[in-house]
């Protein structure tokens, strides 16, 4: 027997496009968390992909217990006993907790019936071993993130999974609900369990694992056992380059003030949010997954409505019903999922730059192609978006210049207030920072803009002021100067009294 | 020589290609059984037989563009015919039961369209499958079994008058084509229309007023219907409440046929002029040798499989080409 549970040889897959992982490796030793982390994009998901059996790998052998397996769907994983939570849990909302335990293996007893008796029964005992208190006939859309957790834990337990993938587990709990989530899995741990835990967050692999292993723009970058490591190493590993010029922020004289929002309110979403934002400024909004900061935004243009509140663009109070009135109004909001929310896929990369700005190119004989294939030249290049040519298809390009196609957009409207969700989210390094770069750019420009993110030193190198939400409210505003990462996380969960009060 | 090559591949990768080709082969095989179909006066006369579809195939092109299916557009033929004819019984002026007709189409699509735009869950397929039961219920209370004739003969020269030589029904579909080729590839609504099919969300968070835009088609496509009717009607040289059914899945064939997709964003005017005649010349030459309706179903139904299978099957050749490629690659 082998001494790895899991081991990925030389492990590369292909997208259109892009290469998702390049020759990477991994190994899991039996009995040990192991934390996975990189920057966004930097492949840990296709990774999990690969060994849960959603994708096949293009190259490269996978072993468990030390015999090769070709997974071709997630029940080969499964039947190898491998089980992965995911950051956004996968259950049946409208089921019980019983049921998703047992979905795919339901007990049944000596008629071939279904036997929720025995169900319910182990259902309790799977979550009291745990030590939670959940009532497995309570239905999952009424559990918290947290509890959903730890009824995704059992599934995998009463599965018999020894390999179990934790997918940023801990990207949406608080402080007391992550100490829970410790507890159960160093528990799986102590049972003998290998666990495979990715996270974003250095307290969680410093808490909990073993070893740590950092992948890199596709690549597999190196393996550590926790006493071995440092800070240092880490940031150097996922980042491997200097951060310094990363973010090219310029110093801008700020102006008037250009958006002002005043005690927003939408029951269920945000409560009383008020931020301004002058020209030449970029604010950096921030939070916890959950926290409201994008439906704030989109109500403020116009994408969804809100129930009480004023915004003021200007000086002038306006109240959008659509985005294109928004827009009219020379404000413009780029949205987090590009390619649900920003791109036509299979359209041409000019084709997707004109979209929003498409009466520019009216003429009694029709559109203007010309003109707009001139718009679209100049974009490309304005941006340096990375193409064959202007005719190829967004889809074809990857995640960067994907986002620049969106961001173009953007700016072949005349907008002078921008909103900028998650512009960086699963945008490899080099784009990265062109992407700051066009924002500092424009900023300098007379600009005002928002800069939605939940990468902490993002928020921190870029921003003028950083406000942060939690809960669907806004707790605090801080200055660029008395910003840190410290701070932004406490009061991004609330816990800012007991954290300062902790560190002095 | 590359290059030429290169233009090769990208004129059979066209669709329109594919139908040409098609087309021809209908045209061999339909000169082959009859000797009368190439005869001047048969072919402009077989116009009213299949045109009065052509007519409204525009109006489905550019809801399967928006990603929508409308089924209730035989219906509204019907009921507009119907509630026109009624009116003509009630001695109203001829021109104010057409502008009735073709209000009632109108009105017809746009309910069509508040529904779909008001209850965003609703799918158009399950939608136009109530209101086109519900429109020819209407027109079955109105009219009962009556046949009304007086509107209808009124309306007789659409079906047999000529302008320029050419039957009123083609020349119009010229007009229609020019229109709409104009509408759908060069306005900023055309475009619009493309882009909602594509991704509707994209299209929303990119500014584009995509519940108006369903509203209008819709409407439009009711509209186009109406207008077909009046065309029916002449033919029929009558309404009643039995007209026109399954029209809907010979205008559907068309436009499918020609290029459209109920997944969206597809489809061009070309394509689905090809589509119009393809399945009109079928239905002509069947016509000539006396192959029964029912064949004639076969024979479009089977066509329509083919021709949505092929470029499934070409994704599926490419693959295969690409999996051996890879596996050559590996070794």
């Amino acid at each position: 027997m082998s001494e790895y549970v899991l081991e990925l040889r030389d492990i590369t897959k292909r997208f259109p496009g892009v290469v998702a992982l390049n020759h990477v490796q991994f190994r899991l030793k039996k009995g040990e968390i192991h934390a996975l982390m990189g920057e966004n994009g930097a492949g840990k998901s296709t990774l999990i992909k690969v060994i849960t059996g959603v994708h096949k790998p293009d190259e490269g052998q996978m072993l468990v217990n030390g015999e090769e397996v070709f997974f071709q769907n997630t029940n080969d994983s499964a039947a190898k006993s491998i089980a992965a939570i995911y950051q956004h849990s996968t259950t049946y909302v409208h089921l019980s907790v019983t049921e998703n335990i047992f979905i795919g293996h339901e007990l049944k007893n000596r008629f071939g019936l279904l036997d929720w008796q025995e169900m319910h029964r182990r259902a309790k005992e799977l979550l009291v071993s745990l030590g939670s208190g959940i009532d497995p006939h309570t239905l999952m859309g009424n559990l918290s993130v947290a509890e959903q957790q730890v009824v995704e834990i059992s599934k995998a337990v009463s599965a018999n999974a020894e390999i179990v993938i934790m997918d940023e587990p801990t990207a949406a709990l608080s402080k007391r609900e992550c100490e829970e989530l410790y507890r159960i899995t160093e528990q799986l741990r102590s049972e003998g369990k290998s666990i495979l835990f990715i996270s974003h967050r250095l307290e969680d692999m410093y808490r909990l694992a073993n070893s740590v292993t950092v992948f890199r723009d596709a690549s597999y970058i190196g393996t550590w056992s926790i006493e071995e490591v440092t800070n240092e190493i880490l940031v150097q590993a996922m980042v491997g380059r200097e951060i310094k010029d990363l973010y090219p922020k310029a110093k801008v004289t700020l102006g008037e003030t250009a958006l002002e929002v005043k005690g927003l309110s939408r029951t269920g979403y945000f409560r009383n949010v008020s931020f301004s934002v002058r020209k030449g400024e970029i604010l950096g909004l921030t939070g916890l997954v959950g926290a409201g900061r994008s439906e704030v935004c989109q109500a403020v243009c116009g994408l969804t409505p809100y129930d009480s509140g004023e915004v003021l663009l200007h000086g002038q109070s306006v109240r959008f019903t659509h985005p294109a009135q928004a827009m009219k109004k020379k404000l413009g909001y780029l949205p987090e999922d590009r390619q649900l929310q920003g791109l036509l896929l299979p359209w041409e990369i000019y084709q997707n730059e004109t979209l929003s700005s498409l009466e520019k190119y009216k003429s009694p004989a029709g559109i203007n192609k010309k003109k707009e294939c001139e718009d679209g030249e100049q974009l490309s290049a304005r941006l340096s978006v990375k193409d064959k040519n202007i005719f190829e298809k967004v889809s074809a390009l990857s995640g960067g210049n994907q986002q620049k196609v969106v961001l173009a957009k953007l700016l072949n409207m005349d907008l002078d207030v921008l909103i900028l969700d998650e512009p960086t989210k699963g945008v490899d390094v080099g784009a990265k920072s062109q992407i700051y770069a066009i924002m500092s750019e424009l900023a300098v420009s007379g600009y005002a803009i928002v800069l939605i993110s939940s990468e902490m030193p993002e928020i921190l190198a870029m921003s003028d002021r950083i406000a942060v939400m939690h809960e669907g409210t806004l707790v605090k505003i801080l200055d660029r100067q008395e910003a840190t990462q410290e701070k932004m996380l406490a009061y991004a969960m609330n816990s800012a009294d007991d954290m300062l009060k902790g560190g002095d | 020589m590359k290059q030429t090559n290169d233009k090769i591949k990208d004129l059979f990768s066209h669709w329109e290609t594919f139908l040409i080709l098609i087309f021809l082969l209908v045209n061999v095989i339909n000169i082959s059984l009859s000797p009368y179909y190439l005869n001047y006066n048969n072919v402009m006369n077989s116009m009213i037989n299949f045109m009065d579809k052509g007519l409204m195939v525009y109006g489905t092109m550019m809801v399967l563009i928006l990603g929508e299916i409308d089924i209730s557009i035989a219906s509204i033929i019907t009921l507009s015919g119907c509630i026109a004819g009624w009116a003509c019984e009630q001695r109203m002026p001829f021109m104010v039961c057409i502008l009735l007709a073709l209000a009632v189409g109108t009105l017809c699509g746009a309910f069509n369209g508040f529904l779909l735009v008001k209850f965003k869950e609703l799918n158009s397929t399950i939608v136009t499958l109530g209101t086109q039961i519900l429109f020819r219920g209407l027109a079955y209370m109105l009219l009962e079994d009556e046949s009304l004739k007086s509107y209808a003969k009124q309306l007789s020269g659409l079906a047999w008058d000529k302008v320029l030589g050419l039957p009123v029904i083609l020349f119009t579909f010229i007009l229609l084509t020019l229109f709409f080729a104009y509408v759908i590839h060069r306005t900023c609504f055309g475009r619009r229309l493309y882009a909602i099919g594509t991704n509707k969300t994209a299209s929303y968070f990119s500014g584009i007023y995509t519940d108006r835009i369903k509203l209008a088609v819709f409407s439009v496509n009711g509209l186009c219907a109406a207008f077909a009717g009046l065309f029916l009607a002449a033919k029929l040289a009558s309404v009643r409440a039995s007209i026109a059914q399954g029209f809907e899945m010979e205008v559907i064939a068309m436009a499918i046929l020609g290029g459209a997709s109920p997944s969206g964003g597809k489809g061009r005017v070309g394509g689905v002029i090809l589509g119009v005649f393809i399945i009109g010349l079928i239905r002509y030459g069947t016509g000539l040798v006396n192959i029964s309706s029912e064949t004639l179903k076969i024979i479009i139904g089977c066509l329509l499989i083919v021709v949505c299978a092929v470029p499934n099957l070409r994704q599926v050749l490419a693959d295969a080409k690409e999996a051996r490629r890879g596996r050559a690659g590996l070794l």
